[in-house]
């Protein structure tokens, strides 16, 4: 047996993932198979116009990063593909489409330098979501079989459910679940008819652990208020879906079909998710219309973030937080922010616990990304390192996706750079967040700039952390 | 094709006035049509859970959703502001298109109900808003609505057709001044689409033919002036059958289009769920 326990080795995996790559014009004919009304709207309505430019986490590195030159490729090969004009007259016309493994290549450095944090759709003159439009470049890149390797690797472990058979992955899980129940009390698993489904996943046990451990502390105190609640015993998902990171749609459905039969079976009323990132917005928007065609109906439950949770209670006057005056602010995960417009609940919850609440200079939908979605933050070296220890098994690259890796690093270090800078100005002490790629990459962050920009004893943790110990029932 | 019967071609005026009119109204349309059924067969509707959104963040969100941009050029990226939002849409094409007295006549004629916005009419230089401003005297006209009568008061230093006129034209050379440039340094903040440069050499001609006629320049003669103006004419035209297939289309559908479905996208699809425990 591999140290990656299971049945499955790295190299066997490997392999499967190398055999469902097309050639390089069948990927583009799949890529282009998505498009609909919007995503031509996108596409044709743009006008140039740079504006958008500045939005970007990665505008400082580079002129080619900006969100208008990213989609663009998308752009150049729906011309080439899909206009007369395009067809005629090529490159005179602004049309182009990748021809070999270089084309290719220099395609993964611009689809990787876009967490989709939705910045640029928001300050684009004609609504233009020039993250989607590099969700659908990475599509076709992913199709071709470029990709990153450890998100490949994650991705197939989550698609085949094979996580919680590496014993390192099972053993964070586990690890977390036991000192939650000895913390804060014993968990129902899998309780049919409870009011709240926690949807937590194996990433929050491992990236956000003590986050993790408060949720489930925070859920066993509400069952005072008679709310009820459970959750899976092992998570259905690595992360659901990690195949929307880089843009394999048809396994994207497969997890979430598979999570929302499981979760359907239990007919809670809510699904609490702590994470703020891309799992959020994917339930509740983007691949809702997956979840009633796997059901083959609207689904009972909500699906909610714990802040929303919350922050109800809270004005219902049924909980109340001990005050503290400790300088904390919000970091919005762009996914729960930008994407999902739950803005208010998580400042109802922070403000109601700390008078030294003070929101960041730019906040909101004008929120400075983290620079670490999109994949991003687990494509660095020091994530591959670590991710290799955790399964028991090094994962090993090619020396020129190493090269590919450190560029990827660099210009991720620009956007960091970005978000420290901002949250300087407010000198917080914590920062309070919802999603392990921004709690990561906040913490590297503070590694890398702390101690230049006056903020190395700041800490970015998931907002349970911060609230369970100051929560009081009030209202039985 | 002949429109209304009368004149040949023996000028420019005649030959864009009369001729070219109607095929520029037809390719505009069969271009127009094709662009938004091709939208209408490619739309998909999905499935959400909502937003528990009140009418006040709705219609907020509206709001912001037109203006979050030019804040954010203001504050980020001003010379593109001053060039792109001010000077060539807000105090540039967008009213001498709609504003300008001549062209307020020019529409009025296709479409009567236009003569409503006379009272917001914009003269065609600061000296006739002198006189219509300060003076009793109100310039005799043979039209049926009086020419000039302007509402602007002491704006009209700014909103007359002179000035804005050069406004869209520095806005023009300064795009594409920036755009070359970048190209040049191989600094793209944005692609080097050639398409662009069509765009605003047609806007550019259609503006300096319209400013040169509006002063019966480079001479007095009639049959120059008629050139003058049929060279304006010609370029609008030609322009409005590129609109379609270009950039343009912001204006008339793009801009409108994407900016609502922005709204609906993130101000009453996405949003707070309503919680009840
Ligand atoms: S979604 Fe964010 S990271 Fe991606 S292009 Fe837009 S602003 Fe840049
Ligand atoms: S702001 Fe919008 S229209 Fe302007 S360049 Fe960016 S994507 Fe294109």
């Amino acid at each position: 047996m591999s140290a990656m326990g299971g049945d499955m080795d790295m190299s066997k995996m490997m392999e499967m993932l190398a055999s469902q790559r097309t050639d390089i014009k069948t990927a583009i004919k799949k890529m282009l198979s998505k498009i609909d009304a919007v995503t031509i709207h996108y596409i044709e309505d743009c006008l140039n116009c740079g504006i958008c430019a500045p939005s970007c986490p990665f505008y400082k590195a580079g002129p080619e990063y900006t969100p208008v030159n990213k989609a663009e490729q998308v752009r150049k090969i729906y011309r080439k593909e899909m206009t007369i004009i395009g067809k005629l007259l090529g490159g005179l016309a602004n049309a182009w489409e990748p021809k070999d493994d270089a084309d290719m290549k220099k395609l993964m450095d611009l689809a990787y330098a876009c967490t989709n944090c939705g910045h640029c759709y928001y300050t684009c003159t004609v609504g233009i979501h020039s993250g989607t439009m590099v969700g659908l470049l990475k599509s076709m890149l992913t199709a071709a079989g470029y990709v990153p390797t450890i998100l490949n690797l994650f991705e197939a472990v989550e698609v085949n459910n094979m996580h919680m058979k590496i014993p390192g992955l099972a053993k964070l899980w586990n690890d977390a679940i036991t000192e939650a129940q000895n913390k804060y009390g014993a968990i129902e698993f899998e309780k049919k008819g409870a009011d709240i489904f926690f949807m937590g996943w194996l990433t929050d046990a491992f990236m956000m652990r003590e986050g993790f451990i408060a949720t489930i502390g925070i859920l066993n105190k509400l069952k005072e208020l008679g709310i009820s609640w459970t959750t899976w015993k092992e998570p259905l998902a690595v992360r659901a879906p990690i195949s929307v990171v880089i843009g394999r749609g048809e396994n994207a459905a497969q997890v979430v079909s598979r999570i929302a039969k499981y979760v359907d079976e239990l007919r809670p009323k809510y699904v609490v998710l702590m994470d703020g990132g891309y799992p959020y917005p994917v339930f509740r928007f983007n691949m809702y219309n997956t979840i009633v065609k796997a059901l083959g109906k609207k689904p009972e439950w909500k699906i909610i973030h714990i802040t929303e949770l919350l922050a109800e209670l809270l004005r219902a006057g049924k909980i109340k937080f001990k005050k503290s005056n400790d300088p904390i602010t919000w970091h919005d995960p762009c996914q729960l922010g930008r994407h999902s417009r739950v803005f208010e609940p998580p400042r109802v919850v922070l403000k109601a616990a700390s008078v030294g609440y003070r929101d960041l200079p730019h906040n909101r939908e004008m929120n400075y990304c983290c620079g670490g979605g999109g994949g991003i933050g687990c494509m660095l070296r020091e994530v591959r390192l670590m991710m290799g220890q955790i399964i028991g098994q090094e994962i090993r690259i090619s020396p020129e996706e190493e090269e590919f890796e450190r560029r990827v690093e660099e210009k991720h270090k620009i956007a960091v750079r970005r978000k420290m800078e901002d949250i300087a100005k407010v000198q917080p002490k914590l920062i309070a967040t919802a999603c392990p790629a921004c709690v990561e990459t906040i913490n590297r962050g503070i590694r890398w700039f702390g101690e230049e920009l006056g903020i190395a004893d700041a800490k970015a943790i998931h907002i349970s952390e911060y609230v369970v110990d100051k929560l009081e029932i009030t209202k039985h | 094709m002949n429109v209304g019967g009368w004149g040949s071609p023996n000028d420019i005026f005649n030959f864009a006035v009369y001729y070219l009119l109607v095929p520029s109204i037809f390719i505009f349309s069969a271009g127009a049509t094709y662009r938004i059924v091709k939208l209408l067969v490619n739309t998909k509707w999905s499935k959400v859970q909502k937003g528990h959104n009140g009418w006040g963040e709705i219609i907020k969100g509206l709001i912001m959703t037109f203006l979050r941009p030019i804040i954010f050029s203001a504050k980020v990226k001003p010379d593109d502001f001053i060039a792109g939002i001010l000077l060539l849409h807000l105090v540039g094409v967008i009213p001498v298109l709609f504003l300008l007295g001549q062209h307020i006549s020019w529409w009025s004629y296709y479409f009567p109900a236009y003569k409503a916005l006379w009272i917001f009419s914009v003269p065609e230089s600061i000296s006739t808003s002198v006189l219509t401003v300060t003076s009793k005297v109100i310039p005799s006209s043979s039209m049926s609505f009086t020419f000039v009568n302007t509402i602007w008061g002491p704006l009209v230093v700014i909103l007359n057709g002179d000035l804005m006129s050069l406004f869209i034209l520095i806005a023009i050379g300064y795009k594409c001044a920036v755009r070359l440039t970048e190209t040049v340094m191989k600094h793209n903040i944005s692609p080097a689409r050639y398409g662009d440069y069509i765009a605003y050499l047609l806007l550019f001609l259609i503006v300096f033919f319209g400013y040169a006629a509006a002063r019966h320049w480079p001479s007095e003669n009639t049959a120059v002036y008629r050139n003058v103006l049929g060279l304006h004419v010609l370029f609008a035209e030609l322009l409005f059958m590129y609109i379609p297939f270009s950039k343009y289309w912001h204006f008339v559908f793009g801009y409108w289009y994407g900016k609502l479905h922005e709204w609906y996208d993130n101000d009453i699809k996405r949003g707070e769920m309503e919680v009840e425990l």
